[in-house]
């Protein structure tokens, strides 16, 4: 038997080795909608921004802007911005190897959903009409990760049915 | 159709929800008070209907036998992170100690969280097959 292989076998190794690996990002947001990719890589950008605002003074000086309790507002920023950078790997981990991504998505959107909550209650006293459009702003900043949040979850539900028609 | 095992989870679960939903009602109701001041009672409010919603969804998809899995998983981050919150932020954020009951459920809620994920790794793995 020949160790030489023909040009076809050639061809075909190096198309097998030029191959994506299911493990990978770019492989599992290939199989997935360009809609679903879109919203991928805007909760990245999301999670990033406020990764990188949290370690400025950026948000304090949100906080002085609205009149709001700086001090219970900078504790909580910590144990957000941890939870933040947990759900930025769960996700991004499960999206690579292609398990537990609707899980990832479902925990991210329950606890988001919780934090956006505590933070309303948190300064709905304090506000005042002054506050009206910075407080816009943050609630607007605060609904596109959950749009996203939202539509990643029905679309990875889409996909994964069953019985669905495409 | 949940199994044997799945079913005294759900038990104890819904047990340790009525505990604290009667404690806070207490509360609420000033039967008694907390030892320390609560630092934030919108926060107890807020938690109280999130759990309320979760039960409420938990019990509504079972009724149904409809999948349930994901809600269960939902649940059991939305608790790990409020344990997280509660030892690393709000001090007396269970702010019932003076209750016997509350020192109990206190003491149980790592155990009842296990529960919940475990519950929650079960139920998907169910479902998934």
């Amino acid at each position: 038997m020949s160790d030489k292989l023909s040009k076809e076998e050639l061809e075909a190794l190096r198309a097998s080795t030029e191959a994506v690996s299911p493990n990978s990002i770019a492989y599992n947001l290939h199989i997935r909608s360009k809609l679903a990719r879109g919203c991928f890589y805007g909760f990245n950008v999301c999670a990033l921004a406020f990764l990188f605002a949290s370690g400025t003074n950026v948000m304090e000086g949100w906080l002085s802007l609205v009149n709001a309790p700086p001090e219970e507002g900078v504790t909580d920023l910590r144990v957000r911005t941890l939870l933040i950078f947990v759900f930025f790997l769960w996700v991004n981990l499960a999206l690579t190897f292609d398990r537990f991504y609707i899980e990832a998505l479902a925990s991210a959107l329950s606890v988001y959903l919780y934090a956006i909550v505590t933070r309303f209650s948190q300064f709905y006293e304090h506000l005042t009409l002054d506050d009206f459009w910075p407080f816009s702003i943050f609630v607007l900043l605060r609904l596109i990760p959950l749009a996203l949040l939202i539509v990643l979850i029905k679309e990875e539900v889409h996909r994964t049915k069953p019985d669905r028609a495409d | 159709m949940l199994t044997r095992l799945e079913r005294i989870i759900y038990a104890f679960l819904a047990a340790y929800v009525c505990c604290l939903l009667g404690l806070h009602a207490l509360y609420y109701a000033g039967i008694f008070t907390a030892m320390e001041r609560d630092p934030s009672a919108m926060i107890h409010a807020t938690r109280t209907t999130f759990v309320c919603i979760f039960f409420t969804l938990i019990s509504l998809q079972i009724v149904r036998r409809r999948p349930s899995g994901l809600i269960i998983v939902a649940a059991a981050s939305y608790s790990a992170a409020t344990f997280i919150e509660d030892f690393l932020v709000i001090e007396s954020s269970f702010f019932l100690p003076e209750h016997p009951m509350a020192g109990v459920l206190y003491a149980l809620r790592p155990l009842f969280l296990l529960m919940l994920v475990y519950w929650a790794v079960r139920r998907r793995s169910i479902e998934a097959t």
